[in-house]
């Protein structure tokens, strides 16, 4: 198969660009709308009495406060990596086609579109989302390959947040929240993951 | 509520602004449009909750579409390569034109994936189909690209040629 993604990529506009992080102007208008909504809060719910009121007083200062964060920039920023990075649970699990808790069987460096990659055989335990075979293959990066990659070991077991791909292969959503080991049925690193799907795939 | 808002705007105001950036030659006009993607994303937030990124990107586009309609410089801005890449670069001059050549739909569908990396879900949103879709579309995309890309570059001049693939999605 041609390299159609990579061909395609290497004429992105915006390939030799930083990622396009938003402005002071674009902070400010944002600032802007979330004071205003603080207000209309607050007059909304001047009419339910005084403890509401304080309530409201309350979220115009939170969003003042935000306000100033987001005025001086000093946001929770996400990794820089070239990838999407989900804020939210439901953006992280709303990205992904499937999630599922598996054990890596095997791994053998293959090739997607091109591009070297490592084929992990995952043995799925459990799911969430689109129902996958009892074995998959995930294809990846493997890990010290360039900035954007991640190890999955033989013999170790993970939770994956997966693409499906056309050719019943899957992907991770990106590498920084795609892959989570487990060990001793919980999560060893941090993750959005919802309580849900936590719950769902026995990692509660 | 307005915490989960501001995450929202620090994830996905880059992807958004990308979004709009590669497609209007004007970059200033794409920070104007994302920056009215979140205002209008807020409003959202305020009557039902704080959106999904799929919703900023149906929105980026349908602003997009507005842009389009009422601005006054149409071709201008419905030019294939919008700003920064290197007029030496013949890969990807020859990839650009062999976009152009293939149908609207699957040029589309090409750059939300490579360009964007929208996911399935958030590129059968923009493209107001199944996700299902999204996959046949791509591939058949691709299949349509890779045959583009044999040709000769005098049968690849023209916009939507027949040799560029026609199945349908």
């Amino acid at each position: 198969m041609r390299r159609i993604r990579g061909l395609i990529a290497s004429a992105d506009p915006l390939r030799d660009t930083a990622p396009l992080a938003p402005s002071g102007r674009a902070r400010a208008e944002l600032a802007h709308h979330l004071s205003e909504g603080a207000t209309m809060s607050e007059l909304r719910e001047r009419k339910g009495g005084l403890a509401v009121w304080v309530t409201a007083a309350g979220a115009v200062a939170a969003a003042a406060v935000i306000a100033a964060v987001l005025l001086n920039g000093a946001d929770p920023a996400p990794p820089s990596a070239d990838e999407p990075y989900y804020a939210t649970s439901e953006a992280l699990e709303g990205a992904a086609d499937t999630i599922v808790r598996g054990s890596v069987v095997s791994s053998e460096p293959g090739e997607l579109e091109g591009l070297t990659v490592s084929l992990a055989g995952v043995e799925v335990k459990e799911f969430v989302g689109s129902e996958p075979g009892p074995t998959i293959v995930v294809a990846h990066t493997p890990a010290g390959s360039g900035p954007e990659t991640v190890a999955l070991d033989p013999g170790h077991e993970y939770v994956l947040l997966l693409d499906s791909m056309p050719d019943g292969r899957y992907s991770l959503v990106n590498t920084t929240q795609g892959a989570v080991p487990v060990v001793d049925g919980r999560l060893a690193e941090d993750s959005l993951l919802s309580v849900a799907a936590r719950d769902a795939l026995g990692v509660g | 509520m307005t915490a989960r808002f501001v995450g929202l705007f620090e994830a996905e105001y880059p992807r958004v602004h990308a979004y709009l950036a590669r497609r209007l030659p004007d970059r200033s006009a794409a920070e104007d449009l994302a920056s009215e993607v979140f205002g209008i994303a807020w409003q959202r937030t305020m009557a039902d909750g704080v959106p999904s990124p799929a919703w900023l990107f149906v929105t980026a586009r349908n602003l997009l579409a507005n842009h389009r309609r009422k601005s006054a410089r149409r071709e201008e801005i419905e030019a294939a390569v919008p700003t920064g890449v290197p007029a030496d670069d013949d890969t990807a001059d020859r990839v650009l034109l062999v976009l152009e050549s293939l149908r609207p739909d699957h040029r589309e569908v090409l750059r939300l994936r490579y360009w964007d990396e929208l996911s399935g879900h958030e590129a059968a949103q923009v493209l107001d189909c199944s996700e299902g879709a999204v996959w046949v579309r791509l591939h058949r995309a691709r299949r349509a690209f890779s045959a583009a890309w044999d040709l000769p570059v005098s049968s690849r001049h023209h916009p939507h040629s027949t040799a560029t693939g026609r199945g349908g999605t």
